[in-house]
């Protein structure tokens, strides 16, 4: 049976998300491969649940959800692991094209581990609104957490990122 | 001016500033602040600085091409049909049918023909050496690098084995690298992709097989309409608007992709 015109669309708009997935994968675990597999598990999360997708409204913020859904069951199952140190992602540094790695390139990857070094309830939101670009309101809606939940924690993990990245201040 | 008395602006207040995310009365009210205290400046630039680090942290995951097996993983099950693949028509496709009007139909038919009910066999032949360019630096012992640099684009270059690469397109990407979309040919079936070169080296941004190996945990099953839609994103991101004529792209084969 074929599909029809629509789920083919959104299987196309899916396939479109998924540089911005498997940033938002790296963001909170920390590495590729492990990135890569919460992206292609989301994936065949939400394609077996197309059906509680509403039409109309974001599939972006629906498939973070379920992204971020399959993290945290995955975290739980595995407390103990902590995120890993990337390896291949000094290894992107170094290979860069050959290009000077510039300071802000160095500042940049200090942020990445200094993300990564956040309690992942800090880090999620971190992914979505200061990587991603999201609203409060949209990180609201994907977390499931109220908004001053969502103010307190990105404050807490500013001032953290602020201090490891930034010293000197207060 | 007489210093101004004002609340007390807390780091969450002054994030949701700095973040656009106050109502327009009580951001104004911050900005105020920040103006009459140096401080509260300071504490504001390093907060927005901080975001701006954070807003570049794995950017270049962006640019990655998409690992097939995630691409696999959308059209898994989809039962596309070839209408599906045919359907999806983007300006770059329009635009090289202006430059290649009959190539371009006659290509995009074989490309879904061909990616229909074949699947990839072991691999272990020069075929599979072809197809090893998979995101990453085509080697110039590749015969893909030498079709990419010398073959003009809709002519055949015979890879040896009976497998043919047909160079289907040139173009400047977005970036200003030279990109090539391009078919290969081997044992029957037919894997599509995109490199750029950059440096001196071809650098594959996308390639599409045709099926993979069942004995590989990874493996998936393509349906038709995955290869155009995923190849139609990476072509979108570095399309520059237009694609090179016969006369250009020969020019630029004699200059061996160089400016």
């Amino acid at each position: 049976m074929g599909m029809d015109d629509s789920e083919t669309n959104v299987r196309n708009d899916i396939v479109a998300l998924i540089p911005r997935l498997r940033r938002f994968g790296r963001t909170l675990t920390g590495n590729a491969h492990d990135s890569d597999d919460l992206v292609q598990s989301a994936i065949e999360r939400a394609l077996k649940s197309l059906g509680q997708w509403e039409r109309g409204t974001r599939l972006d913020s629906w498939m973070f959800r379920i992204t971020q859904n399959l993290w945290i069951d995955h975290c739980r199952a595995n407390t103990r692991r902590g995120i890993s140190t990337s390896i291949d992602e000094l290894h992107s540094l170094s290979s860069e094209d050959g290009r000077k790695t510039t300071e802000n390139q160095i500042m940049v990857r200090q942020a990445e581990q200094a993300i990564a070094a956040l309690p992942e309830e800090q880090r999620s939101l971190v992914a979505l609104v200061l990587v991603d670009g999201l609203s409060y309101r949209e990180a609201s809606q994907i977390l499931g957490v109220p908004m001053g939940t969502v103010m307190s924690r990105l404050a807490r993990a500013r001032k953290t990122l602020a201090m490891q990245l930034l010293p000197g201040g207060e | 001016m007489a210093p101004t008395q004002h609340e007390h602006i807390d780091d969450e207040m002054l994030i949701a500033f700095l973040d656009g995310e106050l109502p327009a009365e009580q951001s104004r009210r911050v900005e105020q602040a920040i103006n009459d205290d140096a401080g509260l400046a300071e504490r504001a630039e390093r907060l927005a600085r901080v975001a701006e680090l954070a807003a570049q942290a794995h950017r270049h995951v962006l640019d990655e091409p998409m690992p097939q097996r995630l691409l696999g993983a959308v059209w898994q099950d989809s039962g596309a049909e070839p209408a599906n693949a045919e359907v999806v028509t983007l300006p770059s496709r329009r635009r090289f049918a202006d430059t290649f009007p009959l190539a371009a139909a006659a290509s995009v038919a074989l490309v879904v023909g061909a990616l229909l009910g074949q699947q990839f066999g072991d691999g272990g032949t020069d075929s599979h050496r072809l197809m090893q360019a998979d995101a990453g630096v085509i080697v110039a012992q590749n015969p893909l690098y030498t079709a990419l640099e010398q073959t003009p684009s809709q002519q055949r270059f015979e890879a040896g084995n009976g497998d043919v690469i047909l160079p289907v397109m040139s173009f400047q990407a977005t970036d200003g690298r030279y990109c090539r979309e391009f078919q290969i040919n081997a044992d029957r079936k037919v894997s599509i992709g995109v490199a750029c070169k950059r440096d001196g080296y071809w650098n594959t941004e996308i390639l599409l097989a045709a099926g993979s190996r069942p004995a590989d945990s990874q493996s998936y099953q393509p349906a038709s309409g995955y290869s155009q839609a995923a190849l139609d994103v990476v072509l979108d991101s570095l399309w520059a608007g237009v694609a090179y004529g016969p006369a250009e792209e020969k020019a630029l084969i004699q200059r061996a992709w160089r400016d």
